[in-house]
């Protein structure tokens, strides 16, 4: 019969009953430390893309608020390059800034960068300057229709996409997806390419209403539209969309 | 002479025991980080709060769940159980740290209230009950984490004695066993929205592993209660019944045993026998596997203290437990099955030597077994 018997209000366990206890302890301690480490090291990977936050960035260029709010920033050398305009939090652009369609503006937020795609979340609403009084028409950003499209793949907000979140996919993210659709971000279809690399293709309505419901985000959805292109950003006009899969 | 009481503050074996809880909490949350960090050094500092915090407090909640069959299966153990609710709230912490973040991190900032968009983001109530039939996968996880998180709440609040007290120990027993529930709403949450989400078997595999350790820790630990209840004599007559020989209890030990069934405690003290409720009155502790310790009933989870004599704490504590009148026959403890009024004085039975040395005589143990009872009392041997 163990002789030993332990009283917590003391200052010290019995020596075999604490040499026990710490033994069991440290040995968990290893097991638990090691469960701990191969379930973090076999998380899936988390995705690509940058979120200055924090950085404040003076964006000027020609703002087109339709079919999908860019920015087409001139550069230097006369190339151009386009930035999908967001707000701040989960919500697209404002509709202080779309009446904007078509002027040239500038105002200073922050830089959203995912393999090329470029994003302005514009955060400081009272840096907003309408540089040109009326609209103003640049050839590079006329629509150029590719052709129609059958496309699936994971209907994703654009802005936790592009580097916001890192992951930005899945079940885990979909309840921010959803509120990021509903406050209108940008939503777009993340397509897996054969080579195994993903992409994620804008997505717009095509008709009159948005045929797909926010509530998808997460979810795995085909769209039959048309693709178009302005500038070098790739726009799927969706004319339908449904769920894929079971429970759709 | 007199007696000095001194409150209970935080002791050396509790500041131990908090440090290497908070220790082992800090290990787990910086053994996550390091590893994601160097798999994945882009992650989002959100990303690994949300997830470092998560995952240490479910394998906190394992070992705090462990803790309690651990303890009745090897009494070494109970050091753990003593400062257990501080485990529970260093868990709570945690939880609550994920909850916060992943709420602000999923929710916030958008164009509905982040606490309503936890339970609706995914659409109206019939969509979710339609989906939940039709494709469970897709079901929400958030809610099953709100609820999880919303009992933890009510048990760290109330994890203080001053509860206790006031709530009851039956209540509050009551509602720190809803941490089984919470454990089961945890699982349904990581199940529904991370599993979802990983392609790594891991996670998947580490849960089910812990869940199957959880079983059967507490299956045998179960295994073992019903053993002590299996011990249970049909001998009862003129309100007695024998419980166990006087040689299966030593001088300052108790033990749990049968009556009628029920369990009580009994004891050995200063060479004469008495019997008390086996329940203590701070959490439900098992008397019976304490100690007498400076005259008083000792319980082994949190130490508290019953006089065997009237079954009160010692003043100016005034918790009172159950006694029970006993008798020693035949070298035989026979209890009485009712209770005597609180705080009667029992005197205790004296064991008698020469019965008590009588070992060749039958043994109750072996009722049921093919063996012959002893008689019942003649007369009380404490009168």
């Amino acid at each position: 019969m163990n002789e030993e018997f332990y009283v917590g209000y003391l200052d010290h366990a019995p020596p075999a009953m604490a040499r026990f206890v710490r033994r069991w302890v440290a040995a968990a301690v290893v097991v638990l430390l090691a469960w701990l480490a191969v379930i973090a090291g076999q998380q899936s990977p988390m995705g690509q893309g940058r979120f200055e936050f924090g950085i404040e960035r003076v964006f000027e260029g020609l703002f087109l608020a339709e079919p999908l709010p860019l920015l087409r920033v001139a550069a230097p050398d006369g190339v151009g390059t386009n930035y999908v305009v967001v707000g701040l939090g989960k919500h697209g652009v404002p509709d202080v800034l779309r009446q904007y369609h078509g002027r040239r503006i500038r105002f200073r937020g922050s830089l959203i960068e995912r393999d090329g795609t470029l994003m302005a979340e514009w955060n400081v609403p009272d840096s907003l300057e309408v540089l040109s009084p009326a609209p103003e028409r640049d050839s590079e950003m006329e629509e150029i229709v590719m052709g129609d499209a059958h496309v699936a793949g994971e209907l994703v907000d654009t802005k936790c996409f592009l580097g916001v979140m890192r992951p930005a996919t899945g079940k885990v993210h979909r309840a921010c997806a959803i509120r990021c659709l509903s406050g209108g971000v940008p939503p777009g279809l993340l397509v897996q390419r054969e080579d195994g690399h993903a992409v994620v293709v804008m997505l717009v309505s095509g008709v009159g209403n948005v045929p797909w419901n926010v509530s998808w985000a997460g979810r795995q959805v085909k769209v039959r539209g048309v693709l178009v292109r302005r500038g070098e950003t790739l726009i799927l006009k969706a004319a339908e969309a449904a769920l894929l899969g079971a429970g759709g | 002479m007199s007696l000095v009481y001194r409150a209970i503050d935080w002791n050396r074996q509790k500041r131990v025991y908090d440090l290497i809880a908070w220790g082992i909490a800090g290990a787990g949350l910086a053994t996550w980080v390091v590893t994601t960090l160097v798999r994945h050094p882009n992650v989002t500092a959100e990303t690994l709060v949300i997830r470092a915090s998560a995952w240490s407090a479910i394998t906190l909640l394992h070992v705090i769940l462990a803790i309690g069959p651990l303890a009745r299966l090897d009494a070494r153990f109970l050091p753990l159980l003593y400062n257990r609710r501080h485990l529970g709230v260093t868990m709570f912490v945690l939880a609550l740290v994920h909850a916060v973040v992943a709420t602000f991190q999923f929710h916030a900032l958008g164009d509905e209230s982040p606490l309503v968009s936890l339970w609706t983001a995914y659409g109206s109530d019939a969509a979710l009950w339609r989906q939940a039939v039709e494709d469970w996968v897709h079901v929400p996880f958030e809610p099953f984490g709100v609820v999880a998180l919303i009992i933890l709440l009510f048990m760290a609040a109330t994890s203080h004695d001053f509860w206790l007290r006031h709530l009851g120990a039956v209540f509050w027993k009551s509602l720190h066993l809803c941490v089984y529930l919470a454990y089961g709403l945890v699982l349904a949450h990581v199940a529904l929205g991370y599993l979802q989400s990983e392609r790594g078997i891991a996670p998947a595999a580490a849960l089910g592993a812990g869940f199957i350790g959880l079983a059967t820790l507490h299956g045998l630990a179960a295994r073992q209660e019903r053993r002590v209840d299996r011990e249970i004599h049909a001998l009862e007559q003129d309100g007695y019944v024998p419980v166990c020989r006087v040689d299966g209890v030593i001088e300052g030990r108790g033990r749990v045993v049968v009556a009628a069934g029920r369990r009580l405690a009994v004891w050995l003290h200063h060479g004469r026998w008495f019997a008390t409720s086996n329940v203590c009155r701070h959490q439900g502790g098992p008397l019976g596997e304490g100690r007498i310790i400076d005259g008083c009933i000792t319980c082994p989870w949190h130490g508290w203290n019953y006089q065997p004599e009237d079954g009160c704490s010692p003043p100016p504590f005034q918790e009172i437990i159950e006694t029970h009148e006993v008798r020693v026959e035949a070298a035989q403890v026979w209890v009485r099955s009712l209770p005597s009024p609180l705080r009667t004085r029992q005197s205790g039975a004296l064991a008698d030597a020469a019965e008590a040395a009588a070992g060749s005589k039958p043994r109750v143990d072996d009722c049921g077994r093919g063996g012959a009872c002893p008689s019942p009392p003649r007369e009380r041997a404490d009168s």
